[in-house]
C-alpha cells in the first residue's frame, strides 16, 4: 500500500512540474497584462525541440537549451502580434497553438519517418539529481528527481521576489494594472511586455523539456494535452500569486498522476483520463463560487 | 488631401505583397520536406479543384467547416469564446449515430429531421453549462470549453470502445446506421445534400444578423456590453443563447457527418474539425459572409493534401500548418489596416 502511495507521490511531482513551470511563465505575462493562451503551444514546441536537440547532439543539456530557444522564438512571435500589432491575444494564441500542434506533427513525420511518435535510444534524458539527506525516508521523498524539479522550486522564490520586490517587477505589474502610470514614468510598455514574454518563453520551454525528456523520453503528437490551459486555470485561480501556484499545480499534478496510476480492470481508462480536466473545471467553479460569496477574500 | 490613383496603387501593391508573403512562407515550410514546391502546389491544386471529382469532394468537405466556423463566430459576435466546437461536434455525431441505430420511424424524411435535431440539441446542451458558468459565476469560458473537449473526446471514446461497439469491428466504432437515415449523394457525385443544408444555414444566419433585431442585439452585446445593458438587453441571456446556438451548429455538423459521410460513429471521428472551424472564424472575424470563401480554401487544402500525400512524401498534416500560417497573415494584415485607417482619419482631421 505504501508503495502505491509512494509511486503516486513521485508521479504527482513529475506531472506537476510542467504545469508549475508554465504557470510561472504565464504568471509573468499575466502581471504584464496579457492573458497568455499560447502556453499550450509554447510548451509543445519546447517538448519537440528538447527531443530533437537532445537526439541530434546526444546531450540533455542541448535538449533543454533547444527547448528554451524555440519556445522563446514562438513567444516573441506571439508578442509581436499581441504587443506590436495589437491583435486579439485569444485569436492569435489559438492560431499559434494549432500552428505548433500541426507543425510538430508534420516535422515528426518528415524528419523521423515515424507515425505520431518519435523515440530513439539516442535521445538523452535529463539526469536525476541524487544526494544524501541523512535518512532513508528523506532521501526517498526529496532526492532523485530531475534537475528541473529543483530548478522550478528555486524559480518560485526568484520569480516571487522579482515580481514583488524589484523595480522591474513594479513596472511589470504596472504594465498590467496601470499602463498610463508607466507611460507617464517614461517607460515603454512594449519593452516590458516583450521582456515578460521572453521570460514566459523560457519557462514554457523548460516545461516542455520536463515533459519530453524526463517524464517520458519521447515526443508524441499533442503531448502537452491541454496542460497549457490547466496552467492558465492555475493562474486564474491563484490570481497571480506565486506561492499559491505551487500548491495548485501539485493538486492538478496529483490528479494527472492518479489518472495514470489508478488504471485497473474495474474502471474504463477513459474515465480516468478525464479526471485532470474535470478537476480543472471543478476547481475553477468552486473558486468562483467562494469569490462570489465573499468578494473581500482574494 | 488624397490622390485616388496613388491609394489604389498602394492597395494593390499591399495585396500582392500580402499574397506573396503567404506563398513564400508556405514554400519555406514545404522545403523542410525536401520536395519540389512547384510539384507540391500542383498536387494540391490537382487534388482539390483539378477535375470534377476532386472539386465536388472539396465542396463535400465544406459543410463541416462552415458549421464549425459558425459555431465559433456566432458566440464570438456576442463576445463569447466557444472553443468547445470539437466536443460539441463529437457529441452531436455520437448522438446521431446512437439515435439512428436504436430508433426508426421508417420515414426517411422524418428520421433525418429527428436525428439532426437531436444532435443539435446534444451540441447545444454541451455549450450550455460553460455559458451559464461564465454568466453567473464569471468562470472563464475559454478554459472550461477547452477542458470540456478533452472530457468529450474520452467519453465518446469510452462509448464506442465499450457499450456501443459493433461486435464485428477491428477499429472501435458503432454499427452502421440504417439506410433510411442516410442523406444521399447528389447524382452519384462524391458530394451529398449536406452541402446545401450548410449553405442554407449560412444564408439564414446572415439574413438574421443583418435584418433582424436579434442580430442587432447580439452585435451590440459583443461590441459594447455596458451600452447593451443600458439599452435594456438582458446581456446574460443573449450570451448563453449565442453559445447554445453555436453548440447546436457544431452538434449539427457532427450529425450531418454521420448521416451524410461516415454512416457510423468511430474513435477518432474528428481530426480536429472544431479547431479548424475556430481558425476559419478567426480569419473571417465573426463575419459569416466570408466563411464560405475561407471554408472553400481550407477544404481545398485538406482534400488536396490527401492527393499530395499519395504522390510526394509529405504527410497530409501539412494542410493544417498552411491553414494556420494563413491565419497569422490575415490577422496581421487586418490589424495593420485598422492602424492605417485610424492614422488616415487623424490626418484628414488635421
Amino acid at each position: 500500500m505504501s508503495d502505491i502511495i509512494f509511486t503516486i507521490y513521485i508521479s504527482t511531482v513529475k506531472m506537476a512540474i510542467p504545469i508549475l513551470f508554465a504557470s510561472l511563465g504565464g504568471l509573468i505575462t499575466y502581471h504584464a497584462g496579457i492573458i497568455n493562451v499560447a502556453m499550450e503551444g509554447l510548451m509543445l514546441s519546447g517538448a519537440f525541440a528538447a527531443v530533437v536537440f537532445s537526439y541530434m547532439y546526444s546531450s540533455a543539456f542541448m535538449g533543454i537549451l533547444g527547448a528554451i530557444i524555440i519556445s522563446v522564438l514562438f513567444s516573441l512571435l506571439y508578442s509581436f502580434f499581441v504587443t506590436t500589432l495589437k491583435a486579439n491575444n485569444f485569436a492569435i494564441g489559438f492560431a499559434l497553438n494549432i500552428f505548433i500542434s500541426s507543425l510538430t506533427l508534420y516535422l515528426t513525420r518528415i524528419m523521423f519517418k515515424g507515425q505520431n511518435v518519435f523515440n530513439s535510444p539516442d535521445i538523452k534524458a535529463i539526469p536525476n539529481l541524487s544526494f544524501d539527506l541523512g535518512s532513508q525516508i528523506l532521501n526517498n521523498l526529496f532526492t532523485n528527481f530531475s534537475i528541473l524539479v529543483y530548478l522550478s522550486i528555486i524559480l518560485i522564490f526568484v520569480i516571487s521576489y522579482f515580481t514583488f520586490k524589484t523595480p522591474f517587477g513594479l513596472w511589470l505589474r504596472a504594465a498590467g494594472s496601470r499602463p498610463n502610470a508607466l507611460v507617464t514614468a517614461g517607460i515603454k510598455i512594449s519593452v516590458i511586455q516583450y521582456s515578460a514574454s521572453i521570460l514566459c518563453g523560457i519557462l514554457c520551454g523548460l516545461a516542455g523539456a520536463q515533459l519530453s525528456l524526463s517524464n517520458v523520453v519521447l515526443f508524441s503528437k499533442d503531448m502537452s494535452g491541454g496542460r497549457g490551459f490547466v496552467a492558465l486555470a492555475v493562474i486564474l485561480i491563484a490570481k497571480g500569486k506565486p506561492s499559491l501556484v505551487l500548491a495548485i499545480s501539485l493538486l492538478f499534478g496529483l490528479f494527472d498522476a492518479l489518472s495514470v496510476q489508478l488504471q485497473s480492470s474495474y474502471i474504463p481508462p477513459q474515465f480516468l483520463f478525464m479526471l485532470p480536466y474535470l478537476v480543472t473545471i471543478g476547481s475553477l467553479v468552486i473558486i468562483s463560487i467562494s469569490r462570489k460569496r465573499n468578494p473581500f477574500v482574494r | 488631401m488624397f490622390d485616388k490613383t496613388k491609394i489604389l496603387k498602394s492597395v494593390s501593391w499591399s495585396w500582392a505583397l500580402f499574397i506573396g508573403l503567404i506563398i513564400l512562407s508556405w514554400t519555406i515550410i514545404i522545403l523542410f520536406s525536401g520536395e519540389n514546391p512547384l510539384n507540391v502546389y500542383y498536387c494540391l491544386l490537382e487534388g482539390s479543384v483539378g477535375n470534377y471529382n476532386a472539386f465536388f469532394s472539396t465542396l463535400n468537405k465544406m459543410f463541416v467547416l462552415i458549421l464549425t466556423a459558425l459555431a465559433v463566430s456566432i458566440p464570438g459576435s456576442a463576445g463569447m469564446w466557444n472553443i468547445g466546437g470539437e466536443g460539441q461536434f463529437l457529441l452531436g455525431g455520437f448522438a446521431a449515430a446512437w439515435l439512428a441505430i436504436y430508433f426508426n420511424t421508417h420515414l426517411a424524411f422524418l428520421n433525418i429531421i429527428i436525428v439532426l435535431s437531436f444532435s443539435a440539441a446534444a451540441g447545444a446542451l454541451w455549450a450550455y453549462w460553460p455559458a451559464l458558468l461564465k454568466v453567473r459565476l464569471k468562470v472563464d469560458e475559454v478554459v472550461t470549453t477547452l477542458m470540456g473537449n478533452y472530457v468529450i473526446i474520452f467519453f465518446t471514446s469510452y462509448l464506442v470502445n465499450f457499450p456501443y461497439r459493433a461486435s464485428d469491428s477491428t477499429w472501435p466504432r458503432t454499427e452502421y446506421i440504417p439506410d433510411n437515415f442516410i442523406i444521399p449523394p447528389v447524382n452519384n457525385l462524391p458530394f451529398s445534400y449536406t452541402f446545401f443544408i450548410s449553405i442554407a444555414i449560412l444564408i439564414f444566419i446572415e439574413i438574421i444578423r443583418k435584418k433582424s433585431i436579434l442580430g442587432y442585439e447580439y452585435s451590440m452585446v459583443g461590441k459594447n456590453e455596458l451600452f447593451a445593458r443600458q439599452g435594456g438587453i438582458e446581456v446574460g441571456k443573449v450570451k448563453v443563447r449565442s453559445m447554445m446556438i453555436g453548440g447546436a451548429l457544431a452538434g449539427l455538423a457532427g450529425g450531418l457527418m454521420v448521416l451524410g459521410l461516415t454512416y457510423k460513429f468511430m474513435d477518432g471521428f474528428s481530426p480536429g474539425y472544431g479547431y479548424t472551424g475556430l481558425l476559419i472564424a478567426l480569419i473571417t472575424g465573426n463575419l459569416p459572409i466570408f466563411i464560405f470563401g475561407i471554408a472553400f480554401i481550407f477544404a481545398a487544402l485538406q482534400v488536396g493534401s490527401i492527393n499530395m500525400q499519395l504522390f510526394t512524401n509529405i504527410p497530409a498534416e501539412i494542410s493544417k500548418v498552411l491553414q494556420s500560417v494563413l491565419v497569422f497573415f490575415v490577422t496581421a494584415q487586418r490589424t495593420i489596416n485598422i492602424k492605417i485607417k485610424k492614422k488616415e482619419r487623424v490626418d484628414n482631421y488635421e
